[in-house]
């Protein structure tokens, strides 16, 4: 039998295969988005938002309404935090991010401000504070270095309270974690 | 190309990888023995660097048999060379990028049996299945060199074991180093497993070039084997799965080599099986 | 029984700084000047405008002040107002209102604690980095020194090496009208950056107690936060401290714009229930800088300053002299939540070791509304509390107050509370002892019984390398759930009895587990399959310590 050139068949066939591929991964990436950005319900105290699936969620406690981690990142795990905290009617969104940021500066090892500014995120106005921290772990028998953490806090102002939304992630996953933070803000409802 | 050529079975590619799969285990156990019994102190760069050379091992054996036992037939030994290559490069260049950095597998794959069987088939099989057929595909494939079925189980092995010996380098570098004994395990595992799912690949892309097949016929192939592919590594996660006790956990990587030479042993067999009845029909036909 | 209203545990101890204050009953830690302090009586080169150099070193030299309230455990800022550093060893000068509003009759508004930010970045807004306390304070010249004691974190601060920038003392007595002044402060709260505002002297104003220049007047408008700030000359020498013109003063109006910013009583609500805060509004007034050096010298010498000046109106009424309490009863308290204490009026002999709370009850006469009452509450024979407050419930009755723990049980103990009243603070009464719980002193932790618990410790490393792994999660899940159960619920922190990360080598450790009780083990990290071992009891015979090394798979 002929060692048959490239035939018509032959480029049909390669195509197929191209295309297969090509399906298959784009079928792969819709199946890994849909299992990355898959969500669970949230709601406390007139908040509610889509909280992300399979992570590591803490129960509302005094003021943290949502805490939820994702451990299955490395470094310091993406967090998520959503606060309620009481405020005077004529307070600034300003005026809680300064509150925000001296509580950081308190519970934070190495807490720097890298900028500030108000925004409209989503539709909502809002006053966001980006910062890093280093947080290492406070048992002595652990010996790891220490990971930086980047985070950015978005203070709403609602009526007589504001909802400070948090995302606290590795210096290495931060950019990667964005784009499903912003879409566990934009399904923040108060 | 000569109407009178015979198509025949190479039988020594059969014993090629017959001896591979048992040459690795038998090498795995040296090593991981030699390992435990010496227990040799490396600096971290000699650590790093015995690793890279034993992920270079796989691909030495086989290439080693096939280069003494092809002397009667003589394959043109520099192109089964540069599909090796060629499956080494488009390993580092694209299949590991998109795998890891792309599709960022470690943060959702291994979340539950759903997503470790899907992503393994639609993302790590199909980009490592695919990579490979390119390999060849795109090189030896059009060529005279590329002459009968067989070779495209030649050929596919090769990018298969060019693939395997890059993940493997990846394995060790980006561990910084691995314990030799356990390390060793892993590596024949997917040099097991990357040529025995290019072996799938190539007997499709074997018959592809001699005979009409049907158009479905190389996606078909592909798809076969990305469907080993995940599967196989589902199955590899259950079977290694430590069992815990108070008393400690067990070790089950040694289930994971058994698995994967199994799995290389049975594919084998029923390539050759296959190829076997193919040759048959097509000298029946002739 | 007359009821007190209660202000939260946390509210009553800020109160505590004014108490050392009001009865300068010191505390406040010696400072070895580094630097002494003293006036710079050269000429002031009145040319132009204060120079590009002194500039810089004038807003380094800026601080912000902080009055941080404890709420839950949390320091919160309440107010803010300004600083000036004086020397490098982190001794500030501020406004009494802004470091202790109990001096100028605001005790109501006394911070747990001080915070002082400083400036990185003059474009930033301040850094919170520093723990500071009072040294020295005078409600009426409202100016007061504070000392950086610690960071923010608590760490306490060597003051010999902090090194800041500070500003030298000018001599208020050489400015003239016309003088040019610069000022620097951080006008509001609200992550602001440091603003400067240039005037001139427009004229002096006299007290009676002081004399002629009780205060230095400027064109400039100062806005509120400015409060303790610094105000310097051209040469770069502070020669002022902008200051609202506080209620002691002749003349000038009390402080009157302050609003609820905060919620201070923990209600979830901001309202008028809440304290006021000084924070608006602007300052017209500078005290000059030479009635600050009583104080100066007196912080860096570690003694105790007096404020030679008489106020009224402020939280040390003198009191009859012959108040007294007596009939201490305790009252019975297992009503009480975590939250809040509350008390019945039966009266009990001991409280149970469950208690959130123990209240006493006694009767008073003698006393006068505004005068100080200090309570010493001691466990075990030593002082475990104070607080201390303004009397406003008449000059007889019966009164009811109580010691909590912060949310907790009561730590076993035998208790007593000692009341004292007016400036002298002379001894009212005292209760009689009371046990709480078992009564034992010293450790509240029971003794247990060896063997009790079980450890499980080992290293979680890759199977494939045998590398250890860091960061990788190990979980203990409540009894009888199992690994399934708990995925289904989406990892549901409720069912999680405890969780570790392991450290670069891979280890953990896991103590206190019940003997004979189902708990769930999860390993997980990521890029690895979890590997999990639910419901494993620790018998009554395993050990007590359990190596457990575990191999995760990619």
């Amino acid at each position: 039998m002929a060692n048959k050139q490239a035939s018509l068949g032959d480029r049909f066939a390669e195509i197929t295969v191209i295309l297969v591929t090509v399906i298959a991964l784009a079928a792969g990436w819709f199946y890994k988005s849909s299992i990355e950005n898959a969500s669970l319900p949230f709601s406390a105290e007139g908040i509610s938002a889509e909280a992300p699936k399979g992570w590591l969620q803490a129960e509302p406690s005094g003021d943290v309404l949502l805490r939820t981690t994702d451990i299955n990142s490395s470094g310091f795990g993406a967090t998520y935090t959503v606060r309620k905290i009481a405020i005077a009617g004529d307070a600034t969104s300003s005026e809680i991010a300064s509150r925000v940021s001296l509580e950081h500066a308190q519970n934070l090892i190495a807490f720097r401000m890298l900028d500030q500014r108000e925004v409209t995120v989503h539709g909502r106005d809002a006053f966001e504070i980006n910062y890093v921290f280093v947080e290492s772990n406070p048992d002595l028998t652990h010996t790891e270095i220490p990971s930086v953490v980047l985070g950015t806090d978005y203070v709403f102002l609602s009526g007589d309270h504001a909802i400070v939304v948090s995302f606290q992630a590795d210096e290495k996953n931060y950019d990667l974690d964005l784009n499903r933070f912003h879409l566990f803000l934009q399904s923040l409802n108060f | 190309m000569s109407e009178a050529k015979v198509i025949h079975e190479r039988k020594h590619v059969w014993r090629d990888e017959i001896l591979l799969i048992v040459s690795l285990v038998v090498f795995v156990g040296i090593v991981y023995v030699l390992d435990g019994a010496i227990q040799p102190v490396f600096t971290p760069n000699t650590l790093l660097l015995t690793g890279v050379f034993l992920a270079l091992v796989p691909a030495a054996i086989w290439l080693t048999f096939f280069y003494l036992q092809d002397r009667a037939e003589p394959e043109p030994k520099g192109f089964v060379l540069g599909v090796f290559g060629l499956g080494a490069l488009l390993a580092a260049a694209i299949g590991i990028p998109v795998v890891e950095n792309l599709f960022r597998v470690s943060h959702w794959l291994r979340n539950d049996t759903m997503s470790v069987i899907l992503g393994g088939i639609l993302v790590v099989g199909f980009t490592q299945e695919f990579l490979k057929y390119a390999a060849v595909r795109y090189s030896i494939y059009n060529s005279g060199e590329f002459d009968e079925p067989t070779d495209g189980v030649i050929y596919a092995t090769a990018a298969g074991l060019g693939y395997a010996t890059v993940l493997n380098i990846n394995f060790v570098v980006s561990n910084g180093g691995v314990d030799l004994g356990a390390g060793i395990i892993r590596m024949a595992v997917v040099a097991l497993a990357q040529a025995a799912f290019s072996g799938i690949t190539g007997y499709f892309l074997g018959r592809a070039k001699f005979e009409s097949e049907q158009i479905w016929w190389m996606p078909l192939g592909i798809t076969l084997a990305a469907v080993f592919n995940g599967v196989f590594n589902w199955l590899q996660g259950i079977v290694t799965r430590p069992t815990i006790t108070l008393s400690g956990a067990t070790t089950n990587t040694w289930m994971g080599l058994v698995l994967a030479a199994v799995v290389a042993l049975l594919t084998t067999g029923i390539i050759l099986w296959l190829v076997r009845r193919n040759i048959r029909s097509l000298e029946a036909g002739k | 029984m007359k009821p007190k209203l209660f202000k939260p545990f946390w509210f009553l101890l800020t109160v505590l700084v004014s108490v050392s204050l009001a009865c300068y009953g010191g505390g406040a830690p010696a400072v070895e000047p580094v630097t002494p302090v003293t006036p710079n009586d050269s000429p002031v080169a009145e040319s132009g405008d204060l120079s590009a150099s002194n500039r810089a070193k004038l807003i380094s030299a800026t601080v912000q002040i902080f009055g941080l309230f404890n709420q839950n455990g949390e320091l919160i800022p309440g107010y803010v107002g300004s600083g000036t550093i004086l020397t490098p060893t982190g001794l500030i000068l501020t406004n009494a209102h802004v470091a202790s509003p109990t001096t100028i009759g605001n005790p109501d508004l006394e911070p747990d604690t001080l915070g002082v930010a400083l400036i990185v970045s003059e474009d930033k807004p301040a850094v919170p980095s520093y723990i500071a306390e009072i040294l020295a304070v005078d409600g009426y010249l409202d100016l007061a020194v504070i000392q950086i004691t610690s960071t923010v974190n608590g760490t306490a601060v060597d003051i010999n090496s902090l090194n800041l920038p500070y500003v030298e003392l000018g001599n208020s007595d050489n400015v003239r009208v016309g003088d040019n002044l610069n000022i620097f402060g951080f006008p509001s709260i609200g992550g602001n950056t440091i603003t400067y505002t240039k005037g001139t002297v427009s004229g002096f104003s006299s007290e009676s107690q002081i004399g002629d220049r009780a205060w230095i007047k400027t064109d400039a408008t100062i806005s509120g936060g400015n409060s303790g700030g610094l105000a310097a000359d051209n040469a770069g020498r502070i020669i002022g401290v902008p200051t609202i013109a506080a209620s002691g003063a002749e003349g000038l109006q009390d402080i009157t714009d302050c609003r609820q910013i905060q919620d201070t009583n923990g209600d979830g609500i901001v309202n008028q229930n809440d304290s006021c805060i000084p924070i608006g509004g602007f300052l017209n007034g500078i005290r000059p800088v030479n009635l600050a050096l009583p104080l100066i010298q007196a912080a860096q010498a570690g003694r105790q300053y007096t404020s030679p000046f008489s106020q009224s109106g402020v939280v040390s009424q003198p009191g009859s002299g012959n108040e007294s309490a007596g009939d201490f009863v305790w009252l019975d308290t297992s009503s009480s939540t975590a939250q809040k204490c509350t008390w019945e009026s039966n009266t009990v002999s001991s409280y149970a070791a469950s208690v959130y709370c123990i209240a006493s009850g006694f009767a008073y006469s003698n006393m006068t509304d505004g005068q100080l009452v200090v309570e010493y509450w001691y466990k075990d024979g030593q002082k475990v509390s104070e607080y201390s407050y303004a009397w406003e419930w008449g000059d007889q009755g019966l009164f009811g107050t109580y010691l909590p723990n912060d949310g907790a049980p009561m730590p076993s103990g035998t208790y007593y509370v000692e009341l004292y009243a007016g400036d002298n603070l002379n001894f009212l009464g005292s209760s009689p002892q009371v046990v709480v719980g078992s009564g034992s002193s010293g450790s509240t932790e029971q003794p247990q019984p060896s063997g009790d618990t079980a450890t499980v410790q080992g290293v979680v490393y890759d199977a494939a390398t045998n590398n250890p792994i860091s960061g990788a999660y190990v979980f203990v899940l409540t009894s009888g759930t199992t690994y399934e159960q708990w995925a289904n619920t989406n990892y549901s922190d409720s069912y999680i009895a405890a969780y570790l990360q392991t450290g670069n080598n891979g280890a953990y450790k896991i103590t206190g587990i019940p003997r004979d009780t189902q708990f769930t083990l999860v390993f997980s990290a990521q890029g690895y399959y979890d590997v999990y071992a639910d419901n494993l009891v620790v018998g009554p015979n395993d050990p007590a310590v359990n190596e457990l090394n575990v191999g995760l798979n990619k």
